[in-house]
């Protein structure tokens, strides 16, 4: 009765004053068999604002080793080879310590903390499990539905023995065959990249680890849908991280609406290792990570999923006749795929 | 109509004009040693005494037994004879033709016998043993014999009389004591109130309807009053120190007197306790009610300093504390959740409830072990006189209670029980959450007491209740407390009342996550055992309590198992964690002069967090973090970690005006126990915690003062009260605190001090065709933690600085009742997000505002309510009466709980669910078997 009662609607409360005014400067460092350096300068956005390429007016360096590099264009990654860039810069890979300085043009200097590019342990293997899983529908009724669990197993320990945490960014590509529109000219077939599942932050701190290594750790938990009716290859990128770079990004986890329900435990402040030099005080937002990243890759096979298709047996969409036009879809075929 | 009170011994003479009465007492007079062990009271109801000064002469036709003789001159003539120790059976009365005065009489039939008398004005005689007569009678002695006979002469004017010659102690004030019980039921009534008229002199009853006076011998008017009752006004001799017992008659259900008074006639100016509510259940009746059902805690809810989060919130908030700085007692019994249903109703079942009290801040110093109030509810036995039924059915509830005699006038039992039976009804919502949500409870009391003899008594309480909620086949919780309570009373001579309980104690939560992937049943709870033993010493200026109080509590954590076959969640334990908590306290009252009262007390406590108990151990036990773990040990002695604290407590009255005081009070309190939770409202799955070597405990002092002024004969009773409390080692949590079944919980927690401050309006109108009350509360509730929103003093989650109710109640006649309730008071402060920023390309993240630094909407409501009760006839059996209420009649949608919405990558929205988003109606039908 009480349930009967109830009610949920949108409102509006009275951000504190400034509030979009906060700085915002993020950056990392990856290291694969290329260094990726990226960073950006701007400001916070209000809730229901979109997001604009603001930034901060001034320079933005990238400082190895006490010694500045690189002055940076805010929003751009700079792409360099490892050993050709430490054959030009000196340093050592897995001893050198990188940090930002944001100079602005007004004389105030940010700077965030020194970090280290932690070694990334060497995943193992994935796999994937079919599972039924209840859910409530968009007609409010309680259905239950296949659902694809996609599991990582790896070491936590890093070649030279450290006990890392870690992020996966997971990402997919579905095969998408044509329906025989026309009569002279044969069905095609698109890739289509699956970039849902990486809005998803998946972090692990170490210290939650109890041992060396995490077997079956789920990463990934997506429909069992017609993604899945040719064939899909899971892309794994696994990244180290410092602890406290970890402890960011499960706040930006914990942080996400989708995480939360009314019982939720409240979010709090996310935390920073970037200060303003001059005022100590101002409350910086963004991070600055460094991490070194390896890729691992998963078909699963159709009958894996248990799913047919159901798409495209007749002409019932405009990609059925033209897949080239689904987002980020491309008619060649990856020289992984073996489907 | 005259009474003569023995010692526990009532007896009616009425039109009855000699009357023996065999009874043991002692009496001491000054100068003489006479000690009267048994009495033969003769004395007469009618006849012209005066003061006679004229030997009374009479004709003995016969010879007759002296006996005989006493009562036929008794009956006829207006004297009365005392006979003390004194057989009288074999003495006769020789035949006097001609009329002889009395003492010629009695002096020749008792010649020869052992006994003698005394002939005080020729109409008053005493017949006693010689050896203890004694001519050297003090001046008292003979006046308290005239204040007897005097007594006597005023039959007619009802006067009631206290005490006995045989009794005066003349080196002592009389004490005047008794109880003061319900007409109807022979209950006990707490807290009425006896004022004596000629010197203003009052007293108010405890939780066992006891009294006490000290008078000097004379007439007095007395006014006895009771919220509920019908004041009884009448005239009283004291003579000695006597009891003097009470009963009043209720003013029938409310609707049947126009005028009710809510409290008794200017208590609040009166007592010394200063940041006290009391509520009856017969003034939660006047309230509109959510589903008609009247609830305790509703009614503090309007009370100034008393609030609650919102709806569906569990407990309430006193005087800008945490929910769980609120010792909620059932009698002696501690409840750990006292709400059902979301926080709807509480589990206190008015039925079976005599009264509520709470103290805010400055409770006495027999309670304690929470930081900001008190409350006790006091339950009441069971009809000793008759069978009675009373029950009441809603939309969704239904109560029913039954007490009775087992043996009249000694045992009597009441049992109650209260039920949902909402789910049939969501069934039938055409809403798919609402069809799969479930949500019920129950509760269940019985009393059995029985009464040794007129001053002790044995009481058997035993309290069950369970909740279930489950929203949507989602998310939901069961929980349920357990309660069972053997208390003994005993009193001792004429001051003195032991009181001792053995109670038990069992909260077991359960919270039930999504089932399927993550699901998850977290299990937690709370089990004590616990004893006290209190003496409570009444002398009429001095009222006092001494007592010692241990608990024992064990507290399970949390263990978490998986919910269904595809849960992926790790099963984990935690081991249960024993602590004990002992009290030796020592208060007591004291009426200095009329205008002056003081209260003070003492109050140590000390509390062991006992082993064995495996637990981590760290670099820096002051500051307990993950990164400083050292390891895990296991606590092998009795007593890991124990702390002792001094409480003092004070407070006092000071009488301005008959009507006004100024009243001012301290009392230093501590807190063993906490509930910890992160969760942006408060639920029945919040885990306690005891103090450890890493958790301390807290403490606070508490300031209050106040101005009470009483108008118009009582008819307005106002106050104005201020209070401030700050509190040690008050602790927060970390931001993404984990709190679930973590072994280390020490580490999440941040430490540092709190502080509340408010001030209290309350205007109460008590009489008339209008009546209602008004009270509105001003106060700041802020802690300031090292390692939060820079270490700067910020808002609590319950600091609601601007807090108004007013009830008013529109008396059409004496079936029916119109009232209405507003509440208004500031949104309570929230983190959310303020901005969102991005983090490379492929996710943003929220900006949560510092902790507390926003404000939800407003919260307002107003409820009606109409009742037809029962008719005119008071003597009506079968009292019924209906009540039609709708609450939130605008439909306010008031925020429950405030979180965000993202879909995808769109941008967030910050949604408000309202438990109760429109206007709520409501019929509840009541009924009362007599």
């Amino acid at each position: 009765m009480i349930l009967f009662f109830s009610c949920v609607d949108q409102i509006q409360l009275q951000s504190p004053p400034g509030a979009e005014d906060q700085v915002v400067i993020e950056g990392y460092v990856e290291r694969g068999s290329d260094y990726i350096f990226y960073a950006r300068t701007g400001y916070a956005e209000s809730l229901d604002g979109v997001f604009y390429n603001e930034s901060l007016p001034g320079t933005i360096e990238l400082i190895m080793d006490d010694d500045p590099i690189l002055e940076m264009v805010s929003g751009l990654r700079y792409k360099i080879n490892v050993q050709q860039f430490h054959s030009i810069y000196g340093g050592d890979p897995n001893d050198s310590a990188f940090k930002l300085r944001v100079t602005t043009s007004d004389g105030v200097v940010y700077e965030s903390t020194e970090q280290k590019v932690l070694s990334v342990p060497k995943p193992e293997s994935m796999r994937v499990e079919l599972v039924e899983k209840e859910f409530v529908n968009s007609a409010g009724n309680v259905e239950i539905d296949d659902f694809v669990e996609l599991f990582i197993t790896t070491p936590v320990v890093n070649d030279q023995g450290e006990k890392v945490s870690l992020r996966w960014d997971v990402t997919g590509l579905s095969l998408f065959i044509e329906y025989p529109c026309f009569p002279l000219i044969p069905p095609k077939s698109c890739y289509v990249k699956d970039s849902l599942a990486i809005l998803k932050v998946n972090v692990l701190n170490s210290e939650n680890v109890g041992g060396e290594k995490l077997t079956d750790f789920s990463i990934d938990f997506t429909d069992a849908d017609e993604r899945f009716a040719f064939g899909y290859y899971y892309t794994v990128v696994q990244k180290s991280l410092s602890d406290e770079a970890a402890i960011f990004w499960q706040q930006v986890k914990e942080s996400n609406p989708e995480e939360q329900d009314i019982f939720s435990v409240a979010p709090g402040s996310l935390s920073t290792n970037i200060k303003n030099l001059n005022n100590p005080e101002e409350k910086v937002l963004g991070f600055f990570y460094t991490s070194e990243v390896d890729t691992i890759r998963l078909g699963v096979r159709p009958d894996e999923s248990g799913r047919q298709r159901d798409e495209c047996i007749q002409p019932n969409t405009d990609a059925c006749c033209d897949c080239i036009i689904l987002r980020n879809s491309s008619y060649e075929r990856p020289s992984y795929w073996q489907f | 109509m005259l009474k003569w009170f023995g010692k526990k011994t009532e007896v009616d003479l009425m039109n009855t004009r000699i009357i023996l009465l065999i009874n043991k007492f002692w009496k001491r007079a000054l100068d003489i040693n006479v000690v009267l062990s048994t009495l033969i009271l003769i004395c007469t109801a009618q006849g012209t005494y005066g003061q006679n000064t004229d030997t009374l002469k009479l004709e003995v036709k016969s010879t007759q037994i002296l006996e005989d003789f006493i009562v036929d001159v008794v009956a006829s003539h207006p004297v009365s004879i005392y006979v003390v120790d004194s057989d009288l059976s074999e003495l006769k009365v020789s035949s006097h033709e001609k009329p002889v005065a009395l003492d010629v009489i009695l002096k020749a039939s008792l010649e020869n016998s052992n006994a003698d008398f005394i002939n005080y004005r020729n109409y008053f005689y005493i017949i006693a043993p010689k050896s203890r007569i004694s001519r050297r009678l003090s001046s008292d002695f003979f006046n308290a014999l005239e204040e007897t006979i005097n007594s006597e002469m005023n039959q007619n004017e009802l006067v009631q009389t206290v005490g006995s010659l045989e009794m005066l102690d003349p080196n002592m004030t009389p004490e005047v004591s008794g109880v003061i019980t319900d007409a109807e039921t022979g209950e006990p009534i707490i807290g009425g109130t006896l004022l004596v008229v000629q010197n203003q002199l009052g007293s108010a009853t405890d939780v066992d309807g006891n009294y006490t006076l000290e008078l000097p011998p004379g007439d007095y008017d007395i006014q006895v009053q009771y919220i509920g009752y019908l004041t009884r006004s009448f005239p009283v001799k004291v003579i000695s120190g006597g009891t003097l017992n009470i009963a009043l008659e209720k003013s029938a259900v409310l609707l049947d007197e126009v005028v009710v008074e809510a409290m008794a006639k200017d208590e609040n100016v009166e007592s010394a306790d200063v940041g006290v509510s009391r509520l009856s259940t017969k003034e939660l009746e006047k309230i509109p009610t959510f589903l008609g059902e009247i609830d305790i805690v509703k009614g503090l809810l309007l009370q100034p300093g008393v609030s609650t989060i919102g709806e569906g919130a569990t407990g309430f908030n006193v005087r800008g504390g945490n929910v769980d700085q609120n010792l909620v007692m059932v009698d002696e019994g501690i409840l750990f959740n006292p709400s059902h249903a979301l926080g709807f109703f509480s589990s206190f079942n008015p039925d079976v409830v005599n009264d509520a009290l709470l103290y805010k801040g400055n409770a006495p110093s027999k309670y304690g072990g929470r930081l900001a109030s008190v409350l006790n509810i006091n339950l009441r036995d069971g009809n000793f006189d008759k069978f009675r039924l009373k029950g009441g059915v809603g939309l969704v509830s239904g109560r029913l209670t039954v007490e009775a005699p087992i043996i009249k006038n000694k045992t009597s039992f009441i049992a109650s029980g209260r039920s949902t039976y909402s789910n049939w009804l969501l069934k039938r919502v055409p809403i798919p959450e609402v069809q799969d949500s479930r949500i019920s409870f129950y509760d269940a009391n019985f009393r059995l007491t029985h009464r040794f003899n007129e001053k002790s008594n044995v009481n058997l309480s035993l309290y069950n209740s369970g909740d279930n909620f489950l929203y949507a086949n989602q998310f939901g919780f069961t929980y349920g407390n357990t309660l069972g309570e053997l208390s003994y009373r005993q009193i001792i001579g004429t001051k003195f009342l032991s009181t001792s309980s053995v109670v038990f104690g069992n909260y077991i939560s359960n919270q039930l996550s999504e089932t399927g992937f993550n699901g998850a049943d977290l299990t937690t709870g709370i089990r004590y055992n616990k004893f006290k033993e209190n003496i409570s010493y009444n002398s009429g200026a001095l009222s006092m309590d001494i007592g010692i109080s241990s608990i024992f509590y064990s507290v399970n954590p949390g263990n978490i198992v998986p919910a269904g076959e595809n849960s992926v969640v790790a099963e984990t334990s935690l081991s249960e964690e024993d602590a004990i908590e002992s009290a030796l306290y020592l208060g007591g009252d004291y009426k200095i002069n009329s205008r002056l009262t003081v209260s003070a007390g003492l109050r140590y406590t000390y509390y062991i967090f006992n082993g064995p108990q495996e637990m981590y151990t760290y670099e820096n036990e002051e500051q307990p973090s993950i990164s400083t773990i050292t390891g895990r040990a296991n606590f092998e002695n009795f007593v890991i970690k124990s702390y002792g604290h001094l409480q003092p407590r004070f407070s006092s009255r000071l009488r301005l005006t008959p009507t006004s005081s100024l009243k001012l009070g301290y009392a230093r309190t501590v807190q063993y126990l906490n509930q910890i939770s992160n969760t942006s409202t408060p639920t029945p799955t919040n885990i306690w915690q005891l103090s450890t070597q890493y958790i301390e405990p807290k403490t606070a002092h508490n300031f209050s003062f106040g101005y009470f002024n009483n108008f118009d004969n009582n008819n307005w009773i106002t106050s104005l009260e201020v209070f401030y409390r700050n509190i040690d080692r008050l602790f927060d949590y970390k931001d993404f605190a984990d709190l679930v079944v973590n072994d280390h919980i020490e580490t999440e927690l941040l430490y540092g001090i709190g502080r509340a401050a408010g001030v209290e309006l309350s205007i109460n109108k008590q009489l008339g065709k209008v009546n209602g009350m008004l009270n509105y509360t001003y106060s700041r509730s802020q802690l300031k933690i090292e390692g939060i929103n820079n270490y700067q003093w910020y808002s609590s989650n319950f600091d609601k600085p601007h807090d108004l109710s007013l009830v008013t109640n529109f008396v059409l006649n004496k079936r029916h009742q119109f009232s209405f309730n507003f509440s208004y008071s500031t949104g309570r402060p929230v983190t959310l997000p303020i901005n969102r920023f991005q983090l490379g390309d492929h996710h943003s993240a929220l900006n949560f505002s510092d902790r507390n630094l926003i404000r939800i909407p407003d919260y307002h409501r107003l409820d009606v309510a109409y009742t037809i009760g029962q008719g005119l006839r008071k003597s009506k059996k079968f009292k019924t009466s209906w009540t039609f209420s709708v609450y939130n009649v605008y439909g306010r949608a008031n925020a429950f709980s405030v979180y965000l919405i993202q879909r995808g990558s769109a941008s967030p929205t910050i949604n408000r669910l309202s438990i109760l988003g429109s206007a709520f109606p409501s019929v509840t039908f009541n009924f009362e078997l007599i």
